[in-house]
């Protein structure tokens, strides 16, 4: 039996082709991206030197004007006192004040009554203390309260009525 | 041992070409790994100070130019009036004569007042404590009651430095009303601090500017340049 010749030489010169495109491609492939990355590389470094001398110049600047307004501090200490201060007043003055208190708790009370004590509470609330030795009188004060319960004041509470040892009753009621 | 150089040479034809692409491969991970990340991490965190401290620089500038802007004599005049509108001190003596020439105005007779100022300044006025009930004050007075009533709104909203009325007692005897008036006598102590060098000036909106020109007469005649200008304000070192 004869053996078999197989001609294996198109099959190399092939294969050599083959390895030779590969190696030029890896070669040529390699040294493009090598180039491209030296060059992001030498980009970063750039970027951080730029980057790093702003900041230098931004920090110098900026002691600058830290300097500046150092010297004018003594005018933002005054501004800062008006505002201060006048929101201060705004809010004192936003309260309300005792005076029409007076007026609208004078023009409920009937002859025979007076008011004792009126007090500002914390929670802006009036504490009125009146006092009267006719019962009817005063009954007839705590009737006018109530009604301007919509008009002068939103809410009337009734914390205490009592008689004293003198006989004078005394009425204390809260207003709001 | 005999070195095989046909083998070797063998070698370096079939993968010799492996040798460059892979050198540079290995020189690429390794300088991204080495310098390449830690290089953009560093510099995007410099990046986001960057903007930090521009963002800074924009409020100072701000900020300078508007205290530039600002008139150095009227703001002198309106730390006077809002000083004697409202005190950074216990002004026990403002707070005498404002009751005594509302006493005269409206016609009342004062009988005693009583004060408990208790600490008044200490050597740096900043660290005086707010309270927040003011000075408390208490006037006996004697008057008809219009004339009272004049007293208080003069007390409340005319006199200088500003007081609030806390409680009133008393009674009608002969005629003539007899009063005890809990009054607060209010202050404001000194800011202690200016706060950051970058933090925007604020100026005054329009609700507070016409307050001001409400308080003016109210303040009477002011003399700029007290010894206002020789309190301590806080931090004299704003950079800190």
């Amino acid at each position: 039996m004869q053996p078999i010749k197989v001609n294996l030489l198109p099959y190399k010169q092939r294969w050599f082709t083959v390895r030779q495109r590969l190696a030029w491609w890896l070669t040529t492939g390699s040294m493009i991206l090598g180039t491209g990355y030296a060059v992001l590389l030498l980009a970063l470094l750039t970027w951080q030197v730029v980057t790093q001398g702003q900041m230098r110049a931004t920090l110098r600047r900026i002691d600058q004007t830290k300097e500046e307004v150092e010297t004018l501090a003594g005018r933002e200490s005054q501004q800062v006192l008006v505002k201060s201060k006048l929101t201060k007043v705004a809010e004192l003055i936003r309260q309300p004040g005792i005076t029409p208190v007076l007026r609208a708790i004078g023009n409920l009370l009937v002859l025979g009554v007076q008011w004792r004590e009126i007090a500002v509470k914390s929670d802006g609330g009036i504490e009125v203390t009146l006092a009267s030795s006719d019962v009817v009188a005063m009954g007839e004060t705590l009737e006018n309260i109530e009604k301007t319960a919509s008009t002068d004041f939103k809410q009337i509470k009734l914390q205490s009525f009592t008689k004293g040892t003198n006989g004078e009753y005394n009425l204390t009621v809260n207003l709001r | 041992m005999k070195l095989n150089l046909a083998y070797w040479r063998q070698i370096y034809v079939q993968y010799g070409f492996y040798v460059l692409p892979v050198t540079i491969i290995t020189a690429v991970v390794l300088l991204t790994v080495g310098v390449g990340i830690p290089k953009v991490k560093s510099t995007l965190e410099l990046r986001q100070e960057l903007k930090v401290a521009s963002a800074k620089l924009a409020r100072l500038t701000e900020k300078i130019v508007a205290l530039q802007r600002l008139d150095e004599t009227e703001l002198s005049r309106r730390v006077a009036v809002m000083e004697r509108v409202l005190p950074s001190r216990k002004e026990v003596g403002g707070v005498l004569l404002g009751l005594r020439q509302a006493a005269l105005s409206a016609g009342v007779t004062v009988v005693s007042v009583n004060l408990a100022p208790g600490e008044l300044a200490t050597g740096s006025a900043g660290k005086l404590k707010q309270t927040t009930s003011g000075m408390e004050v208490e006037v006996k007075l004697t008057g008809q009651i219009g004339a009272v009533e004049e007293w208080l709104r003069l007390v409340e909203e005319e006199i200088v430095p500003v007081m609030r009325v806390k409680a009133l007692a008393g009674g009608q005897d002969a005629g003539s009303w007899q009063l005890k008036v809990n009054l607060a006598a209010e202050y404001l102590p000194l800011p202690e601090s200016l706060g950051a060098a970058d933090k925007l000036l604020v100026g005054l909106s329009q609700e507070e500017e016409a307050l001001y020109q409400r308080l003016v007469p109210r303040a009477g005649e002011v003399t700029t340049g007290t010894d206002l200008d020789q309190v301590p304000l806080g931090n004299p070192n704003l950079l800190q």
